[in-house]
């Protein structure tokens, strides 16, 4: 009896002691953060681009965007289409080359949607500027998608951005720089467009090449068309749902904003042409008036507040996607 | 004896002792928990997501996940993991409320949208099944097992209508159910069971696992590791076992004889009280000086016949009667300084070579002896005071 409790009393003891050493079950802490706070990593990014590409392969191949589907959407996807058109006329002009080497890609830091990621190409050629690619995240379910492109403009500088690791500030449309939101500086720009390079905001813009081949157009057209007894007009448009803007380095925003510009030319007593290559563009039949519709894109930097530079158009690029009897669809 | 039998009592103590300490210590041996432990929940849902957080409780851990088929699991940014997660059922892995068991949590849409679980049968007929159904256009989500088994015999080709493309090793990242797979950093794929590494994901991304065919997951599991405080069980173990043999050996020698031996240890002890009690031994040093023998008296009247012996001048003697009154004159008894100090041995030596006192002729040799060492000591003069050596060899 003795001995049992001997035994029992070592036991408990033995237990008491255990239960004294054994460790109270761990309680979850707080983990680092992430180390790649930008929305997409490099690996992320080149999955992106080269499903692109791929994709833009396939539908080069076979001139037709009926491939084009997961990577390629919206603006891209139209223009490209109207690029193969162009094509397939006798001695239609060859698709934009769109370099799938990247010299930088801009990601966003953003945790919302939509999303964009920005990538400048490799200079295709000598006579060819580098390409700004856009590619943008509706929401999280939704792949990221090429949407526009523009050739830098010649002799433009592309503005310091956050790296990829950190990623750049999304900004609203809304946000400002200075007292002016970038919506305005986007505003005033397209103004200047309209009004032509009398008015006072072309002083408040760096020069670009864009702008001045679409006043030269303009005033060409116009001329043509007074001589023809006829009216030209062109209208430009924003699409604001489309224009995203990325914090730059030096607290200045990068805005890429597409843009939809008619031009219509009408004569009296007279029929209208095109040229041999935007023949396979015309929807319709084309008696005295056509119209030409394009969708832009301008990428425009606005330099920091406290800076002495004007924005200026540093990306831009006129795509001809339809041409019609009738105006825009 | 006393002590002896203190000492076997002692011995059989700690005998006890250790007999305790063995007890203790294979006990808690017997009962201590495992390091590795293993913590596992079930789940029912297709989809279970582990946040960052809760991977800190296994930093070095292993996160399995079981279920029928091809399992995928996804990192992502947990503000991209959420937003994900906002159209499916899932089963979050949050806590550990003990060591064998996770804490899990079922969140489920919140409005009603169309499952994204096409059908909870077998990966391998579900598409053949499907596409099975929209050849006879039948309105049966989930066939019989029957009609599946029938229906994978004999695929009808044409009237596929999606691609079975599903996620595998070398491209993961296959958009399924027309989702995009963008927001997946790292991708982690395996057949039935997936285990990952917990040190293997980004720190700060959320894990969220699925199976392929959007069937049901089945368990999963966290490897941990327990550190347990156990490191006084070996040492226990091991002084219990020393104490052990020291009772046994204190066991044993209650059952010896140690009659004999105790009667010489106390005939040997009662020796060592008699000398303590004063009984002193013939010629030892302590019966000399118990009979007063070997105790120097210098007088004054002796240095008559030092002073005839002596081949040194008078003043070298007349010197040594004044160191020797000089010593006097300090009033320390003869014997306890002959004792006490580092002449004693020059004694000591003169009485051991005439026991029997004679210590004049000794003490005329030792002065005759010492009378150069007094002019040599005087020829400082006799200002220079009774050095000690000289006081003493003289004595």
């Amino acid at each position: 009896m003795r001995r049992m409790t001997v035994v029992a009393m070592a036991a408990a003891g033995a237990a008491v002691l255990l239960a004294g050493c054994t460790p109270a079950v761990p309680v979850a802490g707080v983990a680092e953060p992430v180390e790649v706070t930008a929305a997409v990593t490099d690996d992320q990014s080149d999955r992106v681009q080269s499903q692109t590409f791929e994709e833009l392969a396939v539908a080069d191949e076979a001139k037709s965007t009926k491939t084009l589907d997961v990577r390629v959407g919206g603006d891209a996807k139209v223009v490209r289409g109207a690029e193969y058109k162009q094509q397939s006329a006798d001695d239609g002009p060859k698709p934009d080359v769109l370099p799938s080497d990247m010299q930088a890609v801009y990601v966003t830091s953003a945790e919302t949607w939509p999303r964009v990621m920005v990538g400048v190409s490799d200079q295709p050629s000598e006579d060819t500027t580098p390409v700004v690619s856009v590619w943008v995240q509706d929401d999280v379910d939704t792949p990221y998608q090429f949407r526009n492109w523009a050739h830098m403009v010649p002799g433009a500088t592309l503005p310091a951005m956050p790296g990829p690791t950190v990623g750049a500030d999304e900004l609203a449309m809304d946000s400002t720089i200075g007292e002016d939101t970038l919506q305005s500086y986007v505003d005033n720009y397209l103004e200047l467009l309209r009004k032509g390079e009398d008015d006072d905001l072309n002083e408040t813009f760096a020069e670009d090449s864009y702008r001045d081949q679409l006043f030269t157009a303009r005033g060409v057209l116009t001329a043509a068309a007074k001589k023809a007894d006829g009216k030209y007009v062109d209208t430009v448009e924003p699409e604001e749902k489309s224009t995203y803007a990325l914090a730059t380095a030096d607290g200045g925003a990068l805005i890429f904003a597409p843009l939809r510009i008619d031009s219509s030319f009408s004569v009296e007593d007279a029929k209208v042409s095109v040229p041999a290559a935007d023949e396979p563009l015309v929807d319709g039949d084309l008696v005295d008036k056509v119209t030409h519709e394009y969708r832009d894109m301008v990428v425009m930097y606005v330099p920091p507040a406290d800076s002495e530079d004007l924005p200026a158009v540093v990306a831009a690029d006129h795509h001809l996607v339809r041409v019609s009897p009738d105006g825009a669809k | 004896m006393e002590i002896f039998l203190s000492l076997r009592t002692t011995g059989l103590i700690a005998g006890v002792i250790g007999v305790i300490l063995l007890i203790v210590g294979f006990v808690a041996d017997s009962v201590r928990p495992p390091e590795d432990v293993v913590a596992h929940a079930d789940v029912s849902t297709s989809v279970v997501v582990v946040q960052s957080d809760f991977l800190t409780i296994s930093p070095e851990g292993t996160l399995s996940i079981e279920g029928d088929g091809d399992i995928v699991a996804y990192t992502a940014r947990p503000a991209d993991a959420e937003a994900w997660l906002a159209e499916v059922d899932y089963t979050e892995v949050n806590s550990l409320p003990d060591w064998e068991a996770l804490g899990t949590r079922d969140v489920a849409v919140p409005s009603p949208t169309p499952s994204p679980e096409p059908s909870s049968s077998a990966s391998a007929s579900a598409s053949a099944a499907a596409e099975d159904d929209a050849k006879e256009e039948s309105p049966s989500p989930s066939p019989s097992p029957e009609e599946k088994e029938s229906s994978s015999a004999s695929p009808s080709p044409s009237a596929s209508p999606e691609p079975a493309i599903v996620p595998t090793e070398a491209d993961p990242f296959i958009a399924t159910e027309g989702r995009s797979t963008d927001l997946w950093r790292n991708s982690f794929i395996a057949t039935n069971r997936l285990d990952i590494a917990v040190d293997s994901v980004p720190t700060g991304l959320t894990l969220v696992v699925m199976t392929e065919d959007g069937s049901a997951l089945t368990g999963t599991d966290l490897s941990l590791t327990r550190v347990v405080n156990d490191d006084w069980i070996t040492p226990l173990l091991w002084w219990g076992a020393v104490l052990v043999v020291v009772g046994l050996i204190a066991l044993v020698v209650l059952f010896i004889d140690l009659r004999p031996a105790q009667a010489r240890g106390e005939s040997w002890m009662a020796s060592r009280s008699a000398d303590k009690k004063g009984i002193e031994k013939d010629g030892s040093r302590r019966s000399r000086r118990a009979a007063g023998a070997a105790i120097p008296q210098a007088s004054l009247d002796d240095a008559p016949a030092l002073t005839a012996d002596a081949a040194t001048p008078v003043d070298g003697a007349e010197a040594s009667v004044d160191a020797e009154s000089s010593a006097d004159a300090s009033s320390e008894p003869e014997v306890d300084s002959a004792d006490g100090g580092p002449q004693a041995e020059s004694d000591s030596a003169s009485g051991d070579e005439d026991p029997h006192g004679n210590a004049d002729s000794d003490f005329s040799d030792s002065v005759k002896a010492d009378d150069d060492n007094v002019n040599d000591s005087t020829e400082g003069g006799p200002d220079d005071g009774p050095a000690p050596d000289g006081t003493e060899d003289r004595s």
